[in-house]
């Protein structure tokens, strides 16, 4: 005996493995599959409910021809700000993190490089010197930026709440860093070196977690299932 | 046989119909798609899969917004509406088509400038 029901669920199970559609994208495609079998068992009394199912699902398309469709109304726009965040991340990693008063830009170093990194700037400011302190500076702050690396490739899966929670934590800290840090003196190439306030090297580093966090958040929310916020017809 | 209404057209005029549509009040998917087939006999056939996309690209430039509500059946629907802007974007397509319809009817009519 055919099951509407089970029928509907296996569809959407379907959709939902071949296809990179949201599940509130899927809740709407269902409400239409639903609204079409209706229809099809009202104009003709003498269908069969699977010939009704059959008959909406042939008009609705493959996973492969929906989701083609889908793709051509547009990428989302969270994937754009997360390469804008990569791409503030990598460049944060050449230019002066720390901006010396009398120096122009920064501080620099042969082949460009500049002597601190984002990541050394918040090492300066929370922990003391030392092998273990600038593991854990380079570690904890550039890790949350990694964990965004899957969402780069992958247009389907959960939400990540930790990773937005990591992200979020530490572009809140680092442009307080930013914002609150006090002119300091700074040891480089053995030098006592004055710094007034942080380079743009600092700032395009805190802006990329800026951009990052709020990327993951409008994936979530888009990824979120239809729920909350609903009214009474 | 090939269709009067070809592809291309029907992508260009898919904008203008849903905001046309919706600027008579709220509506949703499976209700504007057989509105399209009614407006135009017929002639305009658009295929399941391809509005859905079509209104969400119209939601994402918020030419029209989209809320969730339950049906009598306790089924979770999308209802459309026209926004402001979207208004807007409507008078000027309006002006456009209308503009492409009196170039040919004139000519058609044999018409000479």
């Amino acid at each position: 005996m055919f099951d509407l029901e089970k029928a509907v669920r296996r569809w959407r199970r379907g959709l939902e493995r071949m296809s990179s559609l949201s599940p509130r994208e899927l809740d709407e495609l269902e409400d239409h599959l639903r609204a079409r079998a209706n229809l099809e068992l009202e104009l003709d009394a003498g269908l069969t409910p699977a010939r009704a199912f059959a008959a909406a699902h042939d008009d609705l398309g493959e996973a492969a021809t929906v989701s083609r469709e889908f793709a051509k109304a547009g990428k989302p726009r969270w994937r754009g700000l997360l390469v804008a965040g990569w791409a503030l991340f990598g460049v944060s990693f050449l230019l002066p993190a720390l901006f010396v008063p009398g120096t122009g830009l920064g501080l620099s170093r042969p082949f460009g490089l500049q002597p601190y990194y984002g990541h050394e700037v918040f090492r300066e400011l929370l922990v003391a010197d030392g092998e273990l302190a600038n593991l854990l500076a380079a570690l904890v702050p550039n890790l949350a930026m990694l964990l965004t690396v899957p969402s780069l490739r992958e247009s389907r899966g959960g939400q990540r709440r930790w990773s937005l929670r990591a992200l979020a934590t530490v572009a809140a800290g680092t442009v307080a860093i930013g914002v609150l840090m006090p002119p300091m003196t700074v040891t480089v190439f053995g030098q006592a070196t004055f710094v007034q306030h942080p380079g743009i090297g600092f700032w395009a580093w805190s802006l990329s977690f800026v951009c990052a966090a709020t990327a993951i958040w409008l994936r979530n929310r888009r990824w979120a299932s239809v729920g909350t916020g609903m009214t009474t017809a | 046989m090939k269709r009067p209404v070809y592809k291309e057209l029907v992508a260009a005029s898919s904008r203008p119909l849903v905001l046309s549509i919706l600027a008579g009040g709220e509506s949703y998917g499976y209700e504007i798609l057989k509105q399209v087939k009614l407006l135009s006999g017929g002639e305009l056939e658009w295929s399941d899969g391809m509005l859905y996309p079509v209104l969400h690209r119209l939601e994402r430039d918020k030419l029209i917004a989209g809320r969730w509500q339950l049906t009598e059946a306790g089924r979770r629907r999308k209802y459309y509406r026209l926004t402001g802007r979207g208004k807007g974007q409507l008078a000027r397509d309006r002006k456009g088509w209308m503009a492409v319809h009196g170039a040919l009817q004139t000519s058609w009519d044999g018409g000479r400038v």
